[in-house]
Parts: structure tokens; sequence; C-alpha cells
């Protein structure tokens, strides 16, 4: 309860003042699920992660925050981190009456402190609509309840070997160029996109990830994000 | 005649010559004095070696890396603010937009070697022998490209890999400076460059030099990608003044293929980078195919393996590893050792323990005497 109070206030005070109702919890369906083993399993996805840029890696999985958006009963939440020794999916049920509003995932892990050492660059959150039985490309933008008011949408991306990689929101007038990850592993993902807030209080955008490979396009990955009510 | 010698009568002395005794006295002082100068020694020696110890503890040896292998892929980071210069002959420059001439732009077209519409492919001008340098990196620029000394200069990421037709390909990326250097004339070239060199080209073989930032050879190993190291070797060396080579080898180990390995630049007491070349061999020997060859030679504290199927380990030479390639150390803890070895053997405890001036007490005694005493066991 204090918790929901606490997130509550930072909202209020996220989204200038205005009074928010606490964030509504979702439901794990079934057993919690997370790996840590040396035998790193290579990812077969190219959009990894999906959060905005006030999520700060492992500190942050304690408070994530979604919007519930109508229709969606559940959503299937991954973390993969990039040396992919880390792994976790699970299912979570959002509350039946909470459309529009901003949801917690609740985030119990028996290995925070092997969460807790990996930074923003490290760990890749995706929550796609649906059980994780069933893809999707309907991804939620992934909040922290703490921290300062994010200014972009960042994803995560594994290029495959790709040389340049970009997006491209035709709707928004937004594209530019995605950052590879130089230093360290890169065995889960290696490049992000920081795509700046959409303008206009949009609550879905779609964006269009590009890839080459030495000049070469790769096959083009489009999505479609949620935003979060308090960051429009 | 003297008669024998009746009851009560003291034995006669035995009449040892007086220079006898002396330099017996003489011989026992310098040998004990031997011995005491070695007992000296020998606390000195501990004290050296465990001075010795604890500075090799304290700063452990310089590693220094050496990767050679045989792979398909490479990445560099180079060095901010060097130059950097490579010769490109046959290869097509890609750009993301025409370059003036002298290149020469090619039609557009589907089968084009710089592949998507973005890119605009450039061949070349003269034959075989025309020599061409790509001058990579330099002085810092400004935001709108011009070089300005004030600036801060950023590095440049180039990524090699070769092509299944038997060719190489190569990316630059970042916002370095890049000419072009054609026969004494020089062409500023956009940030941004795909160099492709097809294998029906038949592209000589070629070698870039470099020093880096950080440089990773092979890559990880996924099912949508098969390009990866083959083979090589990893090597430790450290300093030595005592080698011919200046450097003495540590450990060796063999890479597998899929192996990816990572140096880059040590920032202790003032910046090692990495250094090295990479070969470009178009035929394999026999029917091998076309191959990188990279050796690359750093200074790091520890090189990181990762191997498909774990999370990787650091390649590290350990605490012992480098007390035993201390050759100070090493030296007198064998001087030390030796010298309490023949000590040892040649004298007992009890000898070791006799002070020099007892022993030269004694020596003025028999000095002094007028008369010869009689024989004593000398300790």
């Amino acid at each position: 309860m204090t918790r929901h109070l606490l997130a509550g206030s930072l909202l209020a005070a996220m989204t200038g003042g205005t009074v928010a109702a606490p964030p509504l919890e979702a439901e794990l369906v079934g057993a919690f699920f997370e790996t840590e083993q040396v035998d790193v399993a290579v990812s077969g996805s190219v959009v990894v992660g999906v959060t905005s840029t006030a999520v700060q890696g492992g500190r942050s999985v304690g408070s994530l925050l979604l919007q519930h958006a109508a229709g969606d009963a559940q959503v299937c939440l991954t973390m993969l981190s990039r040396d992919g020794v880390y792994y976790s999916r699970n299912t979570f049920r959002l509350p039946d009456a909470g459309a529009g509003q901003a949801v917690r995932l609740p985030y119990r892990s028996n290995l925070r402190d092997r969460l807790d050492s990996y930074a923003a660059s490290d760990l890749a959150m995706r929550a796609s609509a649906g059980s994780c039985e069933h893809g999707s490309n309907l991804y939620y933008v992934l909040g922290a309840a703490s921290g300062p008011a994010p200014a972009a949408i960042r994803v995560f991306v594994n290029s495959f070997g790709a040389t340049d990689v970009f997006y491209r929101s035709a709707a928004h007038g937004l594209e530019g160029s995605c950052s590879p990850i130089a230093e360290g592993r890169r065995t889960s993902f290696d490049h992000w996109c920081d795509i700046p807030w959409p303008r206009g209080g949009a609550e879905r955008v779609e964006v269009g990830i590009e890839r080459e490979r030495y000049g070469r396009e790769m096959p083009a990955v489009t999505l479609t994000l949620v935003l979060q009510p308090q960051d429009r | 005649m003297t008669g024998p010698p009746r009851a009560g009568d003291k034995p006669p002395r035995r009449a040892t010559p007086r220079a006898l005794h002396r330099c017996g006295a003489g011989a026992s002082f310098l040998w004990k004095l031997a011995l005491g100068a070695g007992v000296l020694a020998i606390w000195l020696l501990v004290g050296v070696v465990v001075v010795l110890l604890a500075l090799n503890l304290h700063t452990p040896p310089s590693w220094y890396f050496s990767i050679g292998a045989q792979t398909e892929a490479a990445d560099i980071e180079l060095a901010a603010g060097r130059e950097t210069q490579w010769r490109i002959e046959g290869a097509i420059v890609c750009a993301t937009k025409a370059l003036p001439a002298p290149l020469a732009l090619l039609p557009r077209e589907a089968s084009s070697p710089c592949g998507g519409r973005r890119w605009f492919a450039h061949a070349l001008p003269g034959g075989e022998n025309a020599e061409h340098v790509l001058v990579l990196g330099g002085p810092g620029i400004s935001a709108e490209g011009a070089a300005t000394p004030g600036a801060a200069p950023a590095a440049l990421q180039v990524g090699l890999e070769t092509r299944g037709d038997g060719g190489l390909q190569m990316s630059i990326r970042g916002p370095g400076p890049l000419r072009l250097a054609l026969s004494g004339q020089e062409l500023a070239l956009p940030p941004g460059l795909n160099l492709i060199w097809a294998g029906e080209a038949r592209p000589r073989d070629l070698v870039f030099p470099f020093t880096g930032e950080r440089v990773r050879v092979g890559r990880d190993v996924t099912w949508s990608d098969s390009s990866m190291l083959r083979e090589g070797t990893l090597t430790v060396f450290t300093a030595s003044e005592e080698s011919l080579a200046k450097r003495s080898q540590v450990e060796e180990v063999a890479l597998m293929p899929g192996d990816q390995v990572r140096l880059e630049r040590h920032g202790g007491d003032g910046a090692f980078h990495p250094k090295g070349f990479v070969r470009f061999d178009r035929l394999g020997g026999g029917d091998a195919p076309a191959s990188l060859g990279v050796v690359a030679f750093g200074r790091a504290e520890s090189i990181r393996i990762e191997r498909f199927g774990d999370s990787g380990y650091e390649f590290k030479p350990g605490w012992w590893v480098g007390i035993l390639h201390d050759r100070l150390l090493m030296m007198w803890s064998a001087v030390l050792a030796a010298l309490i070895t023949v000590l040892g053997g040649i004298a007992g405890c009890r000898e070791l323990a006799t002070s020099p001036a007892e022993a030269w007490r004694a020596l003025c005694r028999e000095w002094r005497a007028g008369t010869p005493r009689p024989q004593e066991d000398e300790r």
C-alpha cells in the first residue's frame, strides 16, 4: 500500500501536479520464471526491449509501469541481459477495469543482486500484448515509477550483424540512426534506438526498425508502441 | 738422564709452537667471521626478498597480450586523433551521397555491390598500378566537418568481414575525418563509408595496420550470421630486460572456432593503445576461403574470451604467475636459497651461533699469551 501511495505521488509530480490515482497492479499468471545460466542462449528476435529512458537497468525492475490498453487482458514481460546470462519470461494479467490507467508489474525476482548489477545498457525489457504463448508486435513502453520524466523511447535491437540500424515513423515524422553498443559483450543485443517522445499526445506509435549490412538491406521490423499516459 | 716420573709429579706440557696456536686462532677467527657475515647476508637477503615480494604484489608486472588469429570478421575502434592510412586499391567506394571526380559514379542497379538505395557506388580511378590511400582520422573536426585543431577528436569504428564470393567488405562509421589521397590529390570524404572488394574483381592481398582504442576479433555466434573466428592463439608476455627479445612468454592458449576476443586500451599510467594489423588473404591456403589474418598486441590487465555457449572468461595471469615471472625477485630468492644451503651444509647450527667477537677475543688471548696453554676444544 505504501508503495502504491509513493508511486501515485511520484506520478502526480511527473504530470505537473495533477492528482492521479495510484497505479493498479497486474497479477502474475503461473509460476515466476527466470533463469541465470552460464550456457548462454542466443535470442532470435530483432526487438529485444522497449522501455522509456526513465528505466535504468536492473534497478528499475521493481517499479515497472505500463499503460493498460483496452482489449488486452494479459502482457508478456521478458527480460534479457546483454551477455545472455539472465533471462526471464512471465505473463501478467491486467486488472479488468484498468483500461487507460497505469499498471504496475510486480516483479519478484530471486536474483535481485544480479539484476542490480545490470546498467541501463545491459538489460533489455519488453512487454508485449497477450500471453507469452502468443507472439505480438504490439509493445508497451515500460516506464519506471521513479526517476525523471523520460525524453525518449528506447528500443533495444539485436541487429544480427548489421552495420547500420535506423528507426522510422512516417506518421510522426521521426527517423534517425540507432547507436551501436561498442563495449562489452553483445550476445543478446548490440544497438539501441532512442526515439524522441512523440508530440501531440499520441497513445500509440508505429515504428519501423530498418537494418543494413554493408549497405544491403535486411528485413525491416514494424512494431506498435503503446505509450505511457504520464509521459505524454 | 731423566728418571721415570714419580707419583705426584705433574705430566710435562706438550710443547706446541706458539706460531701454530696463533695460526689456529687466526684461522678460527676468520672462519667464524665468514660464517657471521654469511648469517648477516642471509638476513639482509631475507629483507630484500620480502621487499621485492611486497613490491611485486603491490604493483604487479605489466602483461602484454598478443592475438594471432584467422577470422572472417573483426572490428576496430581507431584511436581518436591519430591518423591512419590504408591502401584501398580495387575497392568500390560506397557513400550516402555522390562523390566528385575523379571518383567515377557507377550506375545504380539492383546488383550494385553497395546494396540498398541509400548508397552510391564509385569506382576508384586509374588502373591496377594506381595508388589510392584512405586517410582515416586525424585532428578533431567541428560539427560542420571542418578540421579544427581545438575540437575533441572522435574515434572511427571500422568493421571488416569477408564476403561469400571471396572478397572483403569494410564499414567505416563515426564523425572522424576521412580523406582519399589520389596521386598527390586529396579528396575529403563524407563520414560513413562502405568499401567493397568483390571476389570476382580479384582484389590483391591487403594489409591494414592500426592503432586502436579497442579491437574485437571474431563475432558472437548466432544462427543468422556465419562469420566467425576460425582459429588462433592468445599469448601473454611480460616485459623482461634480461630476455633478448625484451619480453618473455608467460602462457599461450589456443582459440577455438567461434571465439570472440576483445583487447581494449589500457588506462593505467599513460595510455597503451592496442596495435596490430589486419591482413586480407584473397585466396586462403588450398581450398580454404578468403580470410582475415589479425595480429593485435597491447598491454592490458586481462583479456576477455567469449565462447559460444558460455558467458566467457577473463584470461588473466594470477598473482603467483606474477611472482614467478619477476626476474629480480627470482634471482635474489635463488641467491638466498643457495646461501642458506651452503652455510647449512658446511657449518652446523652451533657454529652459526658462535659470535665473531668471541672468536676475536680468543685470538687476542692466544696472541698475548707468553706460553702456550693447554689445548682447549674450540667450539
